[in-house]
């Protein structure tokens, strides 16, 4: 008998070490808590006793007590509260995916693109567009909403374009002269810049998984060059898709020509900004938003912002990656309206307007009018390539948008290391992993994200 | 006097169940917080899908069946047996090489304070503090790089946790690095518990240092690095903040654990049913180590 319950408690024991130990994932999500708020952050009491939860993390974003700012300004004039769940974004993450799973989720949740369409198809969104008729919400000069089969589940707030960051400084040194557009002249001029003896290399961009949207980067060479990963219909494009072969054969050839900063397949978001501000990539591909942290960390430097070069014979119209600060509403929120009513504010053409500013991005009201401060001419190039192309932003219509480019991601590394004779054949595996993803999805119907025209500031949907 | 058996007879039931209310509350905190994840967790594993199902349907075996027929499952099992092993045995030799060092009679205690904190420090570091420290050391243009380049042992920086033949590696030995002190501090209390009269029996015998330390310090010690290294299995095998925060599992799953293949199916793919039935796989992989364990330490105790 006490053998046997020695044996139990034991066990007990060592299964209470296998549920605690080490597992970062369910360690954050449990740290997380999706219901308590961070340390710092503070909700005001209104008028109508309704308080929202606002899980973001825009906040840690943006100037210290900037959200706080606007959100007693909603308080004030509505009499519903905002309490601020504001962590980095991995954290908010990992907090959403949590929430979602226990049915917890806030009431209004920030959506990073990736994620909605999963969310909205697993019943965790609201949909906007009902609310929008329910509280009696123009949304005329709205200029983009992401849809899923035809249904609105998240709205953008900020967009912020992806480009190229360029280092002028590593150009002007190797005797580069112009900034490239085409996959040859890039090539060139990574060529001229890479200099292995001093660390100087031409290109650099993150490729590890723990953050496949990386893909996006690789696929803006498409985008730029007139090309799609998807069909007419929205369903995935990339076996036989002549364009997407070249794009992929030329981004192996960077790997080829030696001028690809070393570490490249578990390099970081950060890392790669690192080795950027440290000086020692020329070509960076990199979403706008750190361009207040580049300026931060290399004040002397001399940098722009090009659009990813496009395919040497390319001469149509200009596209770019672009990725947004969008918010849905939670399906299990109590407070539906009044979370609808929030972002109807947050969309209001003054305070979208001031918000962008703050955000370092681009409005979504087409009638906001941000005045920016920065006068750079980094931040003059992003506004015209800006104003004079559209966005892209094509994975976010797959079903496990995350979980599919994590496949192209590894799919890449493959074909760059020579585990796949060809393009051709790399991306007929890709397709494969693609479809996968369809089949098991019941909702997938080619959904679409809606693309970001910033000329006509009207919403265009692939699909 | 039948009034006084009965209140003598309450009392008596008073007096035993009394430790059970005091086991109460660890009792109840075990069964929800422990006993009752586990039982969902295994029962999600027979259906369909779960979490984002209403309607989950029951498939037995299926998704196991699944899982295991995944080849990058497969290859995430061959490289958590390599890691764990590896960081299993090196964490023992190291942690009690440097352990007895610490430990040595020749050594004074100034020296000794200074050595034990300095062998300690990679334990005080958290994960994160780990990964960013060795992403600086291993960059391409790091310390590592530089002295390898500069004494041309090599030409070209080494791409450590980019090159997918020396991923799994580098990972390992920095893993082994992150965890040795937990041995040394452990195994350190042990030898400090060894009396010297069986050392000073020993000499007096005519025993030689590797025979005091084969017979006497080996089976003193035994009991501790049992313990420990059954503990360290469990951990090794469950590691997760590391190994994403430096490779992620990739490039091009090289460095794939279970841990990191749970994480994609649930949170990534959606799939928490083949993720629940990955994570009972781990699971059963350490209960059949408790009970080697339980069976090894019971045997001590008769």
């Amino acid at each position: 008998m006490k053998k046997l319950v020695t044996m139990v408690l034991s066990l007990a024991m060592v299964l209470s070490l296998a549920a605690c130990g080490g597992s970062g994932g369910s360690d954050a999500a449990a740290s997380g808590d999706a219901a308590a708020p961070a340390s710092g952050d503070t909700a005001t009491t209104g008028d109508s006793g309704v308080v929202l939860e606002f899980q973001q993390w825009f906040d840690n974003e943006m100037e210290a007590g900037y959200l706080q700012s606007v959100c007693d300004a909603f308080t004030e004039e509505t009499g519903i509260s905002i309490e601020l769940l504001s962590n980095p974004y991995a954290d908010t993450k990992t907090q959403i995916e949590a929430s979602a799973a226990a049915g917890t989720m806030a009431d209004v949740v920030a959506l990073d693109g990736g994620w909605i369409y999963d969310y909205a198809t697993h019943g965790h969104l609201a949909n906007l567009d009902e609310l929008y008729v329910s509280i009696g919400f123009d949304d005329g000069e709205v200029s983009t909403k992401t849809a899923i089969n035809g249904v609105t589940y998240a709205q953008p707030l900020v967009n912020f374009p992806s480009l190229m960051a360029v280092n002028l400084d590593l150009l002007e040194a190797a005797g580069v002269e112009g900034l490239p557009e085409t996959w040859t002249e890039m090539m060139e001029a990574c060529q001229a810049v890479t200099d292995p003896t001093n660390n100087i290399y031409g290109f650099g961009m993150n490729m590890s998984t723990d953050n496949a949207t990386c893909m996006e980067f690789f696929a803006a060479f498409l985008w730029n060059s007139g090309g799609s990963i998807l069909t007419d219909d929205g369903k995935p494009n990339l076996a036989g898709n002549e364009l997407l072969v070249d794009t992929t054969e030329f981004f192996k050839s960077l790997f080829d020509n030696n001028v690809v900063v070393p570490g490249m397949y578990s390099m970081t978001d950060a890392d790669k900004v690192q080795e950027f501000v440290n000086g020692r990539i020329a070509f960076m591909p990199d979403s706008v938003a750190h361009l207040t942290n580049i300026k931060e960390q290399a004040p002397d430097m001399n940098m722009t912002y090009i659009n990813m070069p496009h395919e040497d014979s390319y001469s149509g119209d200009s596209y770019y990656r672009v990725n947004n600060w969008a918010v849905g509403v939670s399906a299990n929120s109590e407070h539906q309206e009044e979370a609808a009513k929030f972002i109807a504010y947050l969309l209001g053409s003054d305070v979208n307007a001031d918000l962008c500013v703050k955000a370092g991005g681009f409005p979504v009201n087409s009638a906001a009018q941000p005045a920016y401060t920065d006068d750079s001419e980094a931040f003059k190039a992003i506004q015209e390539i800006y104003n004079g192309g559209t966005g892209k932003a094509e994975f976010y219509s797959l079903p496990t948008a995350e979980a599919l480019m994590t496949e192209l991601d590894n799919d890449l590394v493959m074909y760059i290391d020579g585990d796949y004779s060809s393009a051709e054949e790399m991306l007929e595996h890709t397709q494969s992993v693609f479809d996968a993803a369809y089949e098991g999805d019941p909702n997938a119907t080619g959904g679409a994200e809606a693309n970001v025209d910033a000329d006509s500031g009207t919403t265009s949907e692939a699909a | 006097m039948e009034k006084s058996t009965h209140q003598n007879r309450t009392a008596r039931i008073k007096g035993k169940l009394e430790p059970y209310f005091y086991l109460l509350p660890t009792v109840a905190l075990m069964a929800l917080l422990l006993f009752v994840p586990i039982f969902l967790v295994i029962s999600y594993s027979f259906y369909d899908n779960v979490i984002i199902n209403d309607n989950p349907v029951w498939v037995g075996f299926e998704n196991y069946a699944t899982v295991l027929g995944d080849a990058i499952f497969v290859k995430s099992m061959k490289n958590t047996a390599i890691f764990v092993v590896l960081n299993v045995i090196f964490h023992l030799l190291i942690g009690m090489g440097f352990a007895l060092m610490v430990n040595a009679k020749s050594l004074g205690p100034r020296p000794k304070a200074f050595f034990r904190i300095i062998y300690m420090l990679p334990w005080m570091f958290n994960a994160t503090v780990i990964a960013i420290l060795w992403k600086l050391l291993l960059n391409g243009s790091g310390v590592i790089n530089y002295l390898l380049t500069t004494f041309h042992i090599t030409e070209i920086p080494l791409e450590w946790l980019s090159d997918r033949s020396a991923a799994l590696w580098v990972l390992t030995f920095i893993n082994i690095w992150a965890g040795y002190p937990f041995y040394m501090i452990s195994t350190l209390a042990g030898l400090q518990g060894i009396p010297d009269s069986l050392y000073e029996s020993a000499s007096i015998d005519g025993a030689n240092g590797l025979q005091k330390f084969w017979h006497i310090t080996l089976p003193q010690l035994r009991p501790i690095l049992i313990s420990i290294a059954m503990l360290d299995f469990i951990w090794t095998t469950q590691n997760f903040s590391l190994i994403w925060l430096l490779t992620a599992g990739g490039p091009a799953h090289a460095t794939e654990m279970m841990s990191t293949y749970v994480y994609k199916t649930a949170f990534q793919s959606y799939q928490y049913s083949l993720a629940s039935a990955a994570a009972v796989i781990i699971l059963i992989a350490c209960v059949i180590l408790a009970i080697f364990y339980v069976r090894s330490q019971t045997r001590n105790d008769e």
